[in-house]
């Protein structure tokens, strides 16, 4: 009896807050750079310790796909920038994808999910994958039967979602917690742009600035002038990218009708998701579909490959003469600069590697 | 018994402190959703992407997006919003909305724009539900160059009169920098009620205003700007078009 006033009080504290974090978990302290905006985590998936623990060894799992062969690291492989080396990425059954696997990193600044921005929420995104027929190829339910059979994950998503009943919302927002941890902000690239923005510098900042060179800036200069690379229409900010979708110019006519495949509109025919440059040089090949495996050909379809297109967008300034036309000696610069982006500290971060 | 008397004292406690809670947020609510919507217009009925408008000037162009970056909605007392983001192609024509009461609002005035310093403060540190925030703002927000973007439009233009769709033209006009922000001011606003908790007031923006209007801007020579200050005379020239095309 002299409980229950306890049992009651604690009771009606965690019904009155409606969607909290659960009364085992403990909160997750996410360290997000400082030229970097807060992060906005969903009310209903705050980051635990649990969860982000209990998400990554999902992530890593292969028990999620339907001949326990392949894991969500099969095709964003942290080796590869947590992406995929091949141009498409290849189901347990064999069969390739159409588009090129994408880089996960800062996706909790994200608006929108897949080349085609299909998915709105990073874990709406993530329960794509396991039933997708030429990728994961499992039932959820198949999936889940599997993970309930493991006594340890039944206590990790308890300890996680209080929960005795774990189904594939939970598994998404376990990996989901995981993937928004995943933050790359410690590259040169970061502190090129503080000190360009007048945002004071660490001691471990200002060493790593002090070893930018010449060649770096000048192509920094160049990435930004408008009548040089003119890459900044999209590639811009502290995440060196914008949450919009552009036609870069790849084609004339679209096999792949990217965002309009989802909208139906004729105006976002040939719209994909403006990707980040981070980590670029470790994540290729490039584009949705590829194309490109290597940086040199990526400056070389600005320069002089773009193609018109009714889609295409109008920020491409110089367009009509097939691009920006540099000289080898700035398109040298421009890559020098890209290399900035490779942040090592996330790449091999053991908190995002698989867990023992 | 004792145990018995402690349980409801706290039973009670708690559940008065939800209480409390709800009915500050009832007597705090005022008591209507207001919108505000901007309608594209062309020839006085609406304007859709991608429509095909004939220039005066010989040639005839189209509009891929219109956006707008605005600040302090309200009458210039009250505010209904301290910032929106207008993004006719990607999210319609509701320029902004929140709760307020209809008899503030019989004025409407806002900013094409951000106040400086505003402008040129740190996108990263608006807080994470305004529109300024850098990972709402989209292209909004001049990396490169200082602040936002108050207004752009952008599109294609036919530079070939040869009857046949060519459209070999993108245009674009990105404009911002302190020299470009603009106030509109609108008296005696029409609020339509569209049910019992929501009223509405529609403005029109004449798309043929902008780039046709009494100091038209012919597309085939001048088709885009940075607001650098080479664009300058244009880009002036465009924005107060602009801000003269948004009507009641």
């Amino acid at each position: 009896m002299k409980y229950l006033g306890f049992i009651l009080l604690t009771a009606l504290i965690f019904s009155c807050k409606k969607g909290e974090i659960k009364p085992y978990a403990i909160p997750y302290q996410l360290e997000e750079p400082s030229h970097f905006p807060k992060m906005v985590v969903p009310l209903d998936n705050l980051l635990t310790n649990q969860g982000v623990e209990l998400g990554r060894r999902l992530f890593y799992d292969k028990r999620l796909s339907g001949d326990n062969s392949m894991s969500c690291a099969a095709c964003h492989a942290p080796q590869n920038s947590f992406s995929d080396p091949s141009q498409f990425s290849i189901g347990i059954d064999g069969i390739a994808g159409t588009r090129q696997s994408m880089a996960l990193v800062n996706l909790g600044y994200q608006k929108f999910f897949f080349w085609d921005g299909r998915a709105k929420s990073l874990e709406e995104q993530i329960l794509e994958p396991v039933p997708n027929p030429i990728e994961m190829h499992q039932s959820w339910k198949d999936a889940i039967n599997k993970l309930k059979s493991d006594d340890s994950y039944r206590k990790e998503f308890h300890a996680a979602f209080s929960t005795d009943d774990m189904d594939e919302y939970q598994v998404a927002k376990a990996i989901a917690q995981f993937l928004r941890t995943m933050i790359s902000g410690s590259s040169k690239y970061d502190v090129i742009y503080k000190n360009a923005n007048g945002l004071s510098l660490t001691p471990k900042e200002q060493v790593l600035f002090s070893t930018v060179t010449n060649e770096e800036k000048a192509g920094y200069d160049l990435f930004l002038s408008l009548n040089g690379g003119d890459c900044i229409h999209c590639h811009s900010g502290p995440l060196m990218q914008l949450n919009i979708f552009a036609n870069n110019g790849l084609d004339a006519t679209f096999t792949d009708k990217g965002k309009g495949g989802v909208t139906g509109k004729l105006q976002d025919l040939g719209m994909f998701k403006v990707p980040t440059l981070r980590n670029i040089a470790e994540s290729g090949p490039y584009m949705h579909d590829g194309r490109f495996q290597t940086l040199d050909e990526v400056i070389e379809h600005y320069s002089s490959g773009i193609v018109m297109s009714p889609t295409i967008s109008p920020t491409i300034e110089f367009a009509a003469q097939g691009g920006v036309q540099l000289d080898a000696f700035e398109k040298g610069l421009i890559k020098k600069f890209l290399l900035t982006l490779t942040d090592e500290e996330f790449l091999k971060n053991p908190k995002f590697a698989p867990p023992n | 018994m004792k145990n018995i008397f402690i349980i409801a004292t706290i039973f009670s406690i708690v559940l008065i402190a939800c209480k409390k809670d709800n009915t500050e947020v009832e007597c705090e609510t005022p008591n209507r959703t207001m919108e505000v919507y901007l309608q594209p217009t062309l020839n006085d009925s609406a304007y859709a992407i991608n429509q095909i408008i004939e220039s005066p000037q010989g040639y005839r162009y189209y509009y891929t997006d219109i956006k707008i970056v605005g600040t302090n909605v309200g009458n210039g007392s009250a505010q209904l919003k301290d910032a929106f983001l207008y993004d006719f192609s990607e999210t319609g024509i509701l320029l902004t909305s929140n709760q307020g009461l209809k008899s503030d609002y019989s004025d409407l005035k806002f900013n094409l724009g951000v106040p400086d310093p505003l402008n040129t403060s740190d996108p990263s540190l608006q807080p994470n539900t305004s529109p300024l925030n850098i990972t709402n703002i989209g292209d909004m927000h001049w990396g490169w160059n200082p602040g936002y973007k108050f207004v752009t439009i952008e599109g294609k233009v036919d530079t070939i009169a040869d009857g046949i769709d060519n459209f070999d033209k993108s245009f674009f006009f990105h404009l911002g920098k302190d020299f470009l922000f603009r106030t509109k001011t609108m008296s005696v606003v029409d609020w339509v009620d569209i049910d019992a908790n929501t009223s509405r007031t529609t403005l029109k923006l004449d798309v043929k205003a902008i780039l046709d209007g009494p100091n038209p801007t012919d597309l085939r020579v001048y088709a885009a700007s940075h607001s650098n200050n080479t664009q300058m005379f244009y880009s002036v020239i465009i924005m107060d078009a602009f801000a003269a095309a948004i009507k009641k």
